[in-house]
C-alpha cells in the first residue's frame, strides 16, 4: 500500500496534518512513538489552548482530543509505539522504516510530513558546573512526573528560566504542594507571556529574579543548594553577587530545540535561526515531498498555529507541481521568519510566522520587492516571547525567480 | 636527601613547619598548611626524584570543611559468612581481579560501597586503552600498561564489550613539533611500544580528513578505545556467572587483625571472614590500608574533566592529540586527547587538577573551558554548543605516582592494588593476572576450574541489529520493539533486560550506563519517567524508592496525592 | 484603592490599572470588554479556573486531568486541592463530564479534560 502521506509524530501537528489529509480523501498513515497520540499536550493539563481556533480556553488533552477523536473515525491509519528510524527516497517514493512491538515495518508514501516536535535544552548544554546529583530536571520531565505520575521531584524548588514552561511549572508545583523558592532569568526581561507572570508567579508570591542565573549545582547524592549570581548585559556573572540558595531540586526551563535528526539524515537544509528545516509557504522543505510542521519547524507559542501549519501542509498534498523556489530576505530585527522561501507555483495566500529580535514598541512590517515597498502593516508592540502571524497574497506582485524579496521590521520613533 | 634537610627546605619554600617521622611503613608527614596544591608539592618533595620512597602525607588543609560522615544502611546479610577472597572496590581493577579469580574454585566476594560498579574513576574516564608512550621505563605503570594493552582485544571478544583498536595520531603542525615527534619515535622504541611510526601529511589526511592544519603525525597503532563502564559490567557479570558474589552498597568499615593477618572484614552488612583480602579501593585505598594499620601511601585525588560532543559530528575516526608542550611533558598527567568513543561521540579531555576532597566530582567551569580550549585547536570545527555532556573523575594518585601491586609486608593475607590511575583501565587485565597468581600462592594448591565459562553475551542492542535479527528479537519479545529512549533508540526490552541481568541494574544511572537510555541529546528528558516506571515495576519498588544512584538520590520525594497529609 | 495588574484572559496580557472608590470601579488599559470585566472582578473577588489532576483507582489511567467548570474564588484553590489530594476516582468519566459536582460548595463542577482509556 502506498500512502499519499506518512505523518511522523502524533502530537498536535501530526494529528492536524493527518486529519486534514483524510478529510481530503487521501490515504494517510500516522506513526506515533508513544503509546497514545497527543504529544506533549497529554501532560499539559493547564488551560489556555485553542483560544484562536476554538475561542475556548481548553486544557492540553482537551485540545488534542478534538483532533484525535475525529481521527479515530476517519480513514487515517494510526500506529502507536511506532518509532521511525529511517526514511529513504527512491524514484519519487519514500520508504519509512519503523520499529514497533510487532517488529520492523517498512511503509511507502508519496509524501512525508515531519511532525516530530522539539526537545528541551539540557543542563549540560548550558554548561552549569558542579555535581550531578538527583533533583536536576528539565521542566517538561518534571511536568510528566507531576501530571501523569503524581510525583513531586522536590519539596523546595528553584526554577531557572522564565519562559512559559518554567512559569507554568512554578504554578503547578506550588499547587501540588511544593515550595518554589524563586524563578531565575538570565535576561533582564522575562521570557514568558505577561499573563503567565501574573497567574503563575504573582498569584503565588513566587519571586522572579531577572538578570540572574545559576552558576553551580551543589550536593552529592541530591541537590542541596544552587549558587545564583547576578549577570551583566551579556550574561556574564558579576563577581561578588553570588548567593547560595538551599534547595532540593533545580528545574531547568532554558529553551526548546526542534527535533530534526530524521530530517538531517534526509539532507534537509536547516535554518540556523529556527533550528528547523527551511520551508516554502506550503511547509515543504528543500527535499520535494518532505514537509515539516509544528514545533520541529520552529518553536511555537500557540498550539493553534501548530495545527494551522500542519493543515497548510496537508492541503497542498498532491497539488504541488514542479517548484519554482525563491528565497526571502528578512532584516536583522527579525529573530526569524517562517517560511524562508516561496514556491511561485504553490499556494498564493501565504501564512507567515515570525519573532522579533527585541521588544519594539511601534513596529511596522514592510515587504519590498526589487527595492520597492509593495506592502506594509502596522504591528504595534512586538516582543520575542510572542510569535506573530500574518497572511499575504503573493499573486498580485508578479514575482519571478529573479525577484529580490525583502521583509523588514521597521520601528517608528 | 635526609629528612631534616627536607623539613628545612619546606620551611624555606612554604614558610611552614611540618613534622616528618620515619616509621616501619613509611615516612609520615604531619602538620597543617593553608593551600592544598602546596601540601601535594610537599608530598612529592619527600618522595624524591627516584619515586621509590614510601610517603604517607597527613598534612591537614587548614580550614577544610569537616568531612561529611558517610552513612550506610545497616543489615546483617553478610554476618558470619566466610570467603576465600574478599575484594574491596568495584572499579575496573577489583572487577578484573574478581573475574580472574573466578577461574578458580574459590568463594569470592567483592564489596562496593556505591549502588553500582564503576562509580569511581572507572566510570568517569576517556576509555583509552593506552600504548604507554609517555610512561617511564621500569615502572609498574609501564609494565602493566603494555601487557594490558595486548590483552584487550581478547578480553573484549570474550566478554562482548565494545573495543576498537583505533590507533592514535600525535599530530604536529610545525618543524619544532616535528622534531619532538622524532623524539617520540625514539621513546617508542626504548619503551618497546609496538607500532610507532611517522606518517606523512598525505597519509594522515586519508585517515583523518579534518586535520587540515597538520604537517604530519606520529601514529601509534596499538592504542585503543573501549567503553569503560561496559567493560566493568561485563567483568562483573562474568565473574558472577562463574560463582563470584558482588555486594553493592556495602562498605569496608574496618578489620579484625590476628596472627599477623586479617581475620575478618567489618562491613555495614556484618562481619565477614576472609582468607585473603585485596584492597582495590581506588581513591579510598589509603584509608582502607590505614584501617588495617598498614598504610604506606597516601592518595591525593587528581580531578580530570571530559567533554562529550554530539554524535552527529563526524570529524574524527580514531584518536588525535597535539604534540605535548614542554610544560605538559614535565607534568604528571598526560595532556589528554580527542577520541571517537565506541558509541560514536567525540570525547575531549581530561585535564588535571589536584583537589583535597575525595568526593568532589563536580565539574568546574574552568575545566570545561580549559579542555575545550586545548582540543578545539586540533579540530577547529568543534563548537562549545556541540557539547552534550561533561563529567569529572578523580584519579587515585599516590605521591610515588606509580602503581602499587604488592602483598603487605606486615599482614600475610593482604594485597594492595592501589594508586591505579591512568593507565589503570589499560593495565587492569594484566594486574589481575599477577594478583590472581599472588592469591593462588597464598592459598596454596589451587587448580583452575574445568567448567569456567569465559564467554559473556551483552544485552542485544536493537539499534545495531540487522533488520532480520531485529525482527526475530521483537517477535520473541515485543518489548524489544517498544522504543523508550528516542535519542539512542533504546527499547523497553533492553531496559528490562538490564534489570534482569546477573548484576541487576537497580538505579536510573545503572540503566543509563548499561543500555544508554538517557545518554543522548536530550539526556533523559523524555525517557526518565519510563525508566523510573520500569524499575519500580520490575523490582517491585514504590516510585518514591527509585533512585538516580543509590539511597539518598531518589528521583521523586513526594506523591502529589499521598494518602496521608505529608506536605511540605 | 488602586491596583496594577496584568489581564490573564488572552495572550496579549494588557497592563490594567484598576481604581476602586467605594462602589465605583474604573478599569484603564484594557483592549477589550473581557479585560475590563476581568479588572473589575479581580479587584472585588478574584477568581481562577483550577486545572489539576485527580488520582484514580485504574492502573491504566492513574491520573485524570480535570478543571473547574468555571472560576472559583482564589482563596478556595488550596482547600479544593487539599480535598482532591484524598479523592480517588473509582468510575469511568468521559471527557467533559462531571467528576465532582459543586466542589466544596463553590458552585463549580470538576470536569474531566481528557478521555479515560480503561
Amino acid at each position: 500500500m502506498v500512502y499519499d502521506a506518512i505523518v511522523v509524530g502524533g502530537g498536535p501537528a501530526g494529528l492536524a496534518a493527518a486529519l486534514e489529509a483524510s478529510h481530503r480523501g487521501l490515504e494517510v498513515l500516522l506513526l506515533e512513538r508513544e503509546a497514545k497520540t497527543g504529544g506533549i499536550l497529554k501532560q499539559c493539563i493547564h488551560d489556555g489552548f485553542g483560544l484562536v481556533r476554538f475561542r475556548e480556553k481548553l486544557a492540553g488533552p482537551e485540545y488534542a482530543h478534538r483532533f484525535s477523536s475525529e481521527l479515530k473515525r476517519s480513514s487515517a491509519v494510526v500506529r502507536s509505539f511506532a518509532f521511525v528510524s529511517d526514511i529513504k527516497k527512491r524514484d519519487g517514493l519514500f520508504t519509512v522504516l519503523a520499529t514497533d512491538s510487532q517488529g520492523v515495518c517498512e511503509f511507502q508514501g508519496k509524501n512525508i510530513i515531519l511532525a516530530t516536535g522539539c526537545r528541551e535544552r539540557t543542563r549540560n548544554q548550558i554548561l552549569v558546573p558542579g555535581t550531578r546529583p538527583a533533583g536536576v530536571l528539565t521542566a517538561g520531565t518534571a511536568q510528566y512526573l507531576v501530571n501523569r505520575m503524581g510525583l513531586l521531584p522536590g519539596k523546595r524548588i528553584v526554577i531557572l528560566g522564565s519562559g512559559d514552561i518554567g512559569l507554568i511549572m512554578a504554578r503547578r508545583l506550588t499547587l501540588e504542594g511544593a515550595k518554589v523558592l524563586g524563578v531565575y532569568e538570565i535576561k533582564p526581561t522575562p521570557s514568558g507571556l505577561p499573563r503567565n507572570i501574573s497567574q503563575c508567579l504573582l498569584d503565588f508570591n513566587i519571586p522572579l529574579h531577572l538578570s540572574c542565573t545559576v552558576t553551580e549545582i551543589l550536593g552529592r547524592k541530591r541537590v542541596e543548594a544552587v549558587k545564583v549570581c547576578k549577570v551583566d548585559g551579556s550574561g556574564n556573572p558579576l563577581p561578588g553577587t553570588e548567593e547560595i540558595v538551599p534547595c532540593d531540586c533545580l528545574i531547568l526551563a532554558v529553551g526548546l530545540i526542534p527535533e530534526n535528526e530524521l530530517g538531517e539524515k534526509m539532507g534537509l537544509a536547516l535554518d540556523p535561526k529556527t533550528k528547523g528545516p527551511e520551508v516554502d509557504q506550503d511547509m515543504m522543505t528543500n527535499v520535494a515531498g518532505v514537509y515539516a510542521v509544528g514545533n520541529c519547524l520552529h518553536v511555537n507559542d500557540l498550539v493553534d498555529y501548530v495545527s494551522e501549519s500542519a493543515e497548510i501542509a496537508a492541503r497542498s498534498l498532491g497539488r504541488k507541481t514542479e517548484r519554482k523556489l525563491v528565497k526571502f530576505g528578512a532584516n536583522e530585527k527579525f529573530l526569524y521568519l517562517v517560511p524562508q522561501m516561496l514556491d511561485l507555483n504553490g499556494e498564493e495566500e501565504a501564512v507567515f510566522y515570525f519573532r522579533s529580535r527585541d521588544i519594539y514598541e511601534n513596529a511596522r512590517l514592510v515587504l519590498a520587492i526589487d527595492g520597492h515597498e509593495v506592502w506594509s502593516r502596522k504591528s504595534g508592540k512586538l516582543q520575542p516571547p510572542l510569535l506573530e502571524r500574518f497572511k499575504l497574497n503573493f499573486g498580485k506582485f508578479g514575482l519571478t525567480e529573479k525577484s529580490d524579496i525583502q521583509f523588514r521590521i521597521e520601528v517608528e520613533s | 636527601m635526609k629528612l631534616n634537610k627536607l623539613v628545612e627546605k619546606v620551611k624555606r619554600k612554604f614558610g611552614v613547619e611540618i613534622v616528618a617521622k620515619t616509621t616501619e611503613q613509611a615516612i609520615v608527614l604531619e602538620g597543617e598548611m593553608d593551600d592544598w596544591e602546596k601540601i601535594v608539592q610537599v608530598g612529592y618533595l619527600f618522595v624524591g626524584k627516584s619515586g621509590k620512597r614510601r610517603v604517607v602525607n597527613n598534612i591537614r588543609l587548614k580550614d577544610a570543611p569537616p568531612k561529611a560522615a558517610e552513612s550506610f544502611e545497616r543489615d546483617s546479610s553478610l554476618e558470619g559468612k566466610e570467603y576465600d577472597v574478599v575484594v574491596i572496590g568495584g572499579g575496573i581493577t577489583g572487577l578484573a581481579i574478581l573475574r580472574e579469580l573466578s577461574r578458580y574454585p574459590l568463594k569470592l566476594l567483592l564489596l562496593e560501597k556505591e549502588a553500582d560498579v564503576a562509580r569511581g574513576a572507572s566510570g568517569a574516564n576517556d576509555g583509552m586503552i593506552h600504548a604507554g608512550i609517555d610512561l617511564k621505563k621500569g615502572t609498574l605503570k609501564w609494565k602493566y600498561c603494555l601487557a594490558g594493552n595486548r590483552l584487550y582485544g581478547k578480553l573484549a571478544e570474550e566478554l562482548d564489550f565494545p573495543f576498537k583498536r583505533c590507533g592514535q595520531y600525535i599530530v604536529y603542525g610545525s618543524l619544532f613539533e616535528r622534531l619532538v615527534g622524532t623524539y617520540i619515535l625514539f621513546k617508542g622504541r626504548r619503551l618497546k611500544v609496538p607500532g610507532v611510526r611517522r606518517v606523512s601529511r598525505e597519509e594522515l589526511l586519508k585517515a583523518e580528513p579534518e586535520l587540515t592544519w597538520a604537517k604530519g603525525a606520529i601514529q601509534i597503532a596499538c592504542t585503543g578505545v573501549t567503553s569503560p563502564y561496559e567493560a566493568c559490567v561485563a567483568l562483573a557479570e562474568n565473574a558472577i556467572e562463574n560463582g563470584a558474589e558482588i555486594a553493592l552498597e556495602t562498605a569496608c568499615l574496618g578489620f579484625t587483625i590476628a596472627d599477623g593477618g586479617i581475620k575478618e572484614v567489618e562491613t555495614n552488612s556484618g562481619r565477614i571472614r576472609a582468607k585473603v583480602v585485596i584492597n582495590a579501593a581506588g581513591v579510598f585505598a589509603d584509608e582502607v590500608a590505614k584501617m588495617a594499620g598498614d598504610q604506606f601511601y597516601s592518595i591525593h585525588p587528581r580531578k580530570g574533566t571530559d567533554l562529550l560532543f554530539d554524535n552527529k559530528l563526524k570529524l574524527l575516526n580514531s584518536a588525535a592529540s597535539p604534540i605535548p608542550t614542554l610544560k605538559e611533558r614535565k607534568s604528571r598527567t598526560k595532556g589528554g586527547t580527542l577520541v571517537l568513543t565506541c558509541e560514536g561521540n567525540i570525547l575531549a579531555g581530561p585535564d588535571a587538577v589536584e583537589v583535597p576532597d575525595k568526593t568532589d566530582t563536580g565539574t568546574p567551569k574552568e575545566s570545561v573551558d580549559r579542555v575545550f580550549g586545548k582540543h578545539s585547536r586540533v579540530l577547529p570545527k568543534l563548537k562549545e554548543s556541540d557539547i552534550i555532556a561533561y563529567f569529572s573523575g578523580l584519579r587515585a594518585a599516590t605521591y610515588e605516582e606509580d602503581f602499587i601491586v604488592e602483598g603487605s609486608r606486615n599482614l600475610k593475607n593482604f594485597i594492595h592494588v592501589a594508586g591505579i590511575q591512568s593507565p589503570g583501565l589499560t593495565a587492569a587485565p594484566a594486574i589481575a593476572l599477577d594478583v590472581a597468581e599472588m592469591v593462588v600462592k597464598m592459598l596454596g594448591d589451587v587448580e583452575p576450574k574445568k567448567d569456567f565459562k569465559p564467554y559473556r553475551k551483552r544485552i542485544p542492542r536493537v539499534k545495531d541489529l540487522p533488520l532480520q535479527e531485529r525482527q526475530e528479537l521483537i517477535k520473541a519479545d515485543p518489548d524489544f520493539g517498544k522504543i523508550v529512549c528516542r535519542c539512542e533508540e533504546v527499547s523497553l526490552g533492553e531496559i528490562k533486560a538490564a534489570i534482569r541481568r546477573p548484576l541487576p541494574a537497580r538505579t536510573v544511572d545503572a540503566i543509563k550506563r548499561r543500555v544508554r537510555a538517557g545518554m543522548g541529546r536530550c539526556q533523559g528528558g523524555f525517557c526518565l519517567p519510563n525508566v523510573l516506571k520500569t524499575l519500580a515495576e520490575e523490582l517491585d519498588m514504590d516510585y518514591l524508592e527509585v533512585t538516580k544512584k543509590g539511597k539518598g538520590s531518589e528521583i521523586c520525594l513526594l506523591e502529589t496525592k499521598g494518602g496521608d497529609s505529608d506536605g511540605v | 484603592m488602586t491596583k496594577e495588574m496584568i489581564c490573564i484572559v488572552c495572550p496579549n496580557g494588557c497592563r490594567l490599572l484598576v481604581e476602586k472608590n467605594g462602589e465605583e470601579i474604573r478599569v484603564a488599559g484594557a483592549k477589550c470588554r473581557k479585560g475590563e470585566e476581568f479588572g473589575r472582578n479581580e479587584i472585588l473577588d478574584p477568581k481562577r479556573v483550577l486545572c489539576t489532576t485527580v488520582k484514580t483507582v485504574f492502573k491504566e489511567h492513574p491520573f485524570l486531568s480535570v478543571k473547574t467548570s468555571k472560576e472559583i474564588p482564589k482563596e478556595m484553590l488550596f482547600p479544593v486541592l487539599e480535598e482532591l489530594r484524598k479523592f480517588r476516582l473509582g468510575r469511568k468519566v468521559g471527557i467533559g463530564e462531571v467528576v465532582i459536582a459543586d466542589i466544596l460548595g463553590t458552585g463549580a463542577d470538576l470536569i474531566a479534560t481528557e478521555e479515560m482509556e480503561i
